[in-house]
């Protein structure tokens, strides 16, 4: 191994910005969580449903019963607020990834880019000695406590944040987005009406700046905030560009301050030894003397390397998976998902789905809204996806009512970027007999 | 970052702008934002000049249909009768052009289900007069109240005018209900026309003021947005059409389920209803003076004409309402009969109804930056 390689993984660094990290991270899921319940997302989200989407090679993930959703959401909550604190840390970062992950799998049509991130990086933090310092877990047991850490871990968790940053750059590099400057020409003039910058909003101009304005930012934030130099400005503009985006697309909810408090870890230790000096002035917390540094071995464990390697391996490789699929990828969506697409289009639809018994020749249509959530309906319009789960789910229902061998037809209309709609997939298959596989779906048409 | 690592950026830097400048210069089909558009003297005229109309003669209207349903039970003979009968007629088509409003203080006041669930249920509103307790506030009698419970009442089915006037001189109560169920509609349309109205609760200021402007989903334009569509698509296309014609009940058609089946003019109705959606569409009052509609709003954005072809959205939409109009007056009054004999039509009206509602739930929509969601969530 080549020496900077080494100390990429085993360099001795002091462990604070991991404890900033964990302590932000764990607050910040605290908060969302609590915000999530009191919107009464829990029961709209995962208790009503009649139906709900789970992902492919996940169909074994359910939905928990009434009262059981609140108590995994009580879960995640005191899991994220015992990371924030450091207690039992190792255990409570397994908890809230274990139920965090749990809940993001019940149901795709919840699925967010952040909310996958969230995932990933309490799954690396179980592997992390963040609880080492300015912790629960410290307090009670000094001999236990760190001061240097090795650089892996607080190297990985830039790594993570700059594959989202810079997998949304690279998304961004395609003909609608640079050459139309959709869907922000459409995004923007919806905002008209905002004091100040509103005016500018409706000029075809700022469409195109701000278009490629958020590419660059996007693919090459990363490197300017890992320059000491430019660090300062470089953060400026995280504040500037996630604030601008909160102010702009207030549905984006919580993902603008999550990326500006997690790209806190850029800087340098000292910058965090500080801010933990402030909170233990502020709070007056007397730290016992943690003990003396002891000569550890920063050294990975082979089994942590190789799954280390594994992880960094397929957040390289998963965003390019959609190049084996036929194009256009934002038509098809097969290998969208899971790659830090964000705010990429604009795309709405309508699908209909035609049953027809023949044993009777009877026929008809279903009331999509007897089924799903106004959100599941959106879902299901544009995604070929959850197109197939449906009508999966539909053939089981008119078994139920008695008829053996029902067929089911999607009509579907979808409108891409400000596009007329067009028909989405073949009306003439009889989406019964299609199953889901990771193989390109036929019965999509093509998009022009 | 030293100099010469600015430098290495420069180029990609210098080809990013020069990209950006070359594309600006080409003659783009696509949508162009950058026309500003009165989105504000829009929601206005909306607002002002049809929606608040609407309510005041749906208040109007409900009046006299109280009344007039007064005068019959105090004279029951069949001039009184057939007034009451051409009252409840023209409430109902005043009911039509609210129809695509159902936000705010009609959600609030519970409008649609205490003037317009169709078809009523025959045998609860039997019961109820049998019983003489009744409490028409409760959801159970949804089907039971409204326009469609006077209908029955009024004309009764498979019964002559004659037993109609006998059958309210034999049952003192059944004029009580009727006198009910007509005091609920007025009660109700009073209460909207009035939280509407400037001189009331001013909703209207509400819907235009520079807080409810954009296209989020608490802004005016998002309401207004969701709720015709919501409307058109439930209303509209499923309950005055698709259910009747089967389309809900794999093909068992159900003719007794069209709006107006015991007087027979539900087509009427219908014709009047979707009339109500194109002249909020074009933004033309009742009697035709057009002023700021969502044909406008589309041409400001210059919305989805990408291939040559096709009409621009704002005249494809329109064109679909006439297409929808057209295919209604293909089919004959009374509707359940024309189910009955010849359903095929009756389906192409949905065929076409549901293209409509394609185009005015996606193309429209998306163009205008309306996120269609009954529901609140955060999204990416």
């Amino acid at each position: 191994m080549k020496p900077w390689v080494g100390h990429i993984f085993s360099g001795k660094v002091p462990i604070a910005p991991l404890v900033v990290f964990r302590m932000v991270f764990g607050g910040m899921m605290a908060i969302s969580t609590i915000r999530f319940m009191l919107k009464g997302w829990v029961a709209e989200l995962y208790i009503q449903p009649r139906v709900f989407f789970p992902f492919y090679g996940f169909e074994w993930v359910k939905p928990l019963s009434g009262i059981g959703m609140y108590l995994v959401f009580g879960l995640v909550l005191v899991s994220s607020l015992m990371v924030m604190v450091g207690w039992r840390y190792r255990l409570a970062a397994a908890l809230f990834f274990l139920s965090f992950t749990y809940v993001e799998l019940i149901d795709k049509t919840n699925y967010l880019n952040h909310y996958y991130f969230v995932s990933l990086v309490s799954f690396l933090m179980i592997f992390m000695p963040a609880g080492r310092h300015f912790s629960v877990d410290a307090w009670l047991k000094p001999s236990s406590a760190k001061q240097y850490i090795p650089a892996w871990s607080v190297n990985l968790l830039k790594f993570q944040l700059a594959v989202v940053y810079v997998f949304a750059g690279i998304a961004k590099l395609n003909g609608d987005w640079l050459l139309r400057a959709m869907p922000l020409k459409i995004w923007l003039p919806a905002k008209s009406h905002l004091p100040l910058i509103g005016p500018l909003l409706e000029e075809e101009w700022v469409a195109y700046a701000m278009s490629w304005g958020g590419a660059a930012y996007d693919l090459f934030i990363v490197f300017f905030l890992l320059n000491s130099r430019t660090r300062p400005v470089a953060y400026f503009f995280v504040i500037f560009f996630h604030a601008l985006t909160a102010l702009l697309f207030p549905a984006i909810g919580m993902f603008p301050f999550i990326m500006i408090l997690s790209t806190l870890i850029f800087f340098p230790p000292a910058f965090h030894e500080n801010v933990l000096n402030k909170i233990s002035r502020i709070f007056r917390i007397k730290w016992p003397s943690e003990g003396s540094e002891r000569q550890d071995n920063y050294r990975l464990a082979p089994v942590y390397k190789w799954l280390m390697v594994t992880f960094v391996c397929w957040q390289l490789l998963m965003p390019w998976r959609y190049l084996l699929y036929p194009a256009p990828l934002f038509w098809r969506e097969e290998g969208y998902r899971f790659s830090w697409r964000v705010m990429l289009m604009e795309k709405a639809g309508y699908v209909s789905f035609h049953v027809n018994d023949p044993a009777t020749g009877r026929m008809g249509q279903i009331a999509n809204h007897d089924y799903l959530t106004p959100q599941q309906e959106k879902m299901v319009a544009t995604q070929p996806d959850m197109i197939l789960q449906f009508a999966h789910f539909l053939a089981g229902e008119l078994k139920n009512q008695g008829l053996t061998d029902p067929e089911i037809r999607a009509e579907s209309w979808v409108t891409l970027n400000g596009r007329r709609s067009r028909p989405f997939v073949d009306p003439t298959v009889n989406l019964v007999h299609q199953q889901e596989s990771f193989l390109p779906k036929t019965w999509i048409l093509p998009a022009e | 970052m030293r100099l010469g690592e600015y430098k290495k950026w420069a180029p990609v830097v210098l080809m990013l702008a020069g990209m950006m400048v070359t594309s600006c210069g080409e003659d783009d089909n696509g949508p162009n934002a950058g026309d500003n558009f009165d989105q504000k003297g829009f929601l206005e005229h909306v607002g002002s000049s049809l929606i608040v109309p609407a309510y005041q003669e749906l208040e109007q209207k409900s009046g006299i249909l109280r009344d007039k349903i007064s005068s019959f039970i105090a004279s029951p003979e069949s001039s009184t009768l057939e007034e009451a009968k051409t009252a409840l007629f023209e409430a109902r088509i005043a009911w039509q052009y609210c129809s695509p409003y159902q936000f705010g203080p009609a959600e609030e006041s519970g409008l649609v289900s205490n003037l317009n669930i169709f078809p009523a249920d025959r045998s609860k509103i039997e019961r109820n007069i049998e019983n003489g307790s009744y409490n028409l506030g409760t959801l159970a009698n949804n089907d039971a109240k409204g326009f469609a419970a006077l209908e029955y009442l009024l004309y009764g089915k498979d019964v002559t005018s004659g037993e109609v006037i006998q059958g309210f001189a034999d049952q003192p109560q059944r004029a009580t209900y009727l006198q009910n169920v007509a005091e609920l509609i007025i009660a109700t349309a009073a209460e909207v026309y009035s939280a509407w109205s400037p001189d009331g609760g001013n909703y209207l200021g509400e819907f235009t003021s520079d807080g409810a402007l954009g296209a989020d989903a608490g802004s005016s334009l998002g309401k207004l947005v969701n709720a015709l569509n919501l409307s058109f698509e439930r209303n509209t296309r499923d309950a005055k059409i698709g259910i009747p014609a089967g389309i809900r009940s794999l093909g068992i058609t159900i003719p007794e389920a069209t709006e107006a089946y015991y007087a027979g003019y539900s087509l009427e109705l219908a014709l009047a209803n979707v009339d109500a959606y194109k002249k909020l569409f074009l933004g033309q009052t009742r009697e035709g003076v057009k002023g700021l509609g969502f044909d406008d709003y589309l041409k400001a954005r210059k919305a989805a004409t990408t291939s040559g072809s096709e009409l621009p959205l704002d005249e494809a939409i329109n064109a679909q309402f006439d297409a929808v109009l057209g295919f209604i007056d293909q089919i004959e009054n009374p509707l359940d009969e024309q189910i009955s004999t010849d359903n095929s039509r009756v389906q192409q009206v949905f065929a076409q109804m549901q293209q409509l509602a394609v185009l005015l739930k996606t193309d429209m929509a998306s163009a205008l930056g309306v996120v269609i969601s009954y529901q609140d969530n955060d999204g990416d």
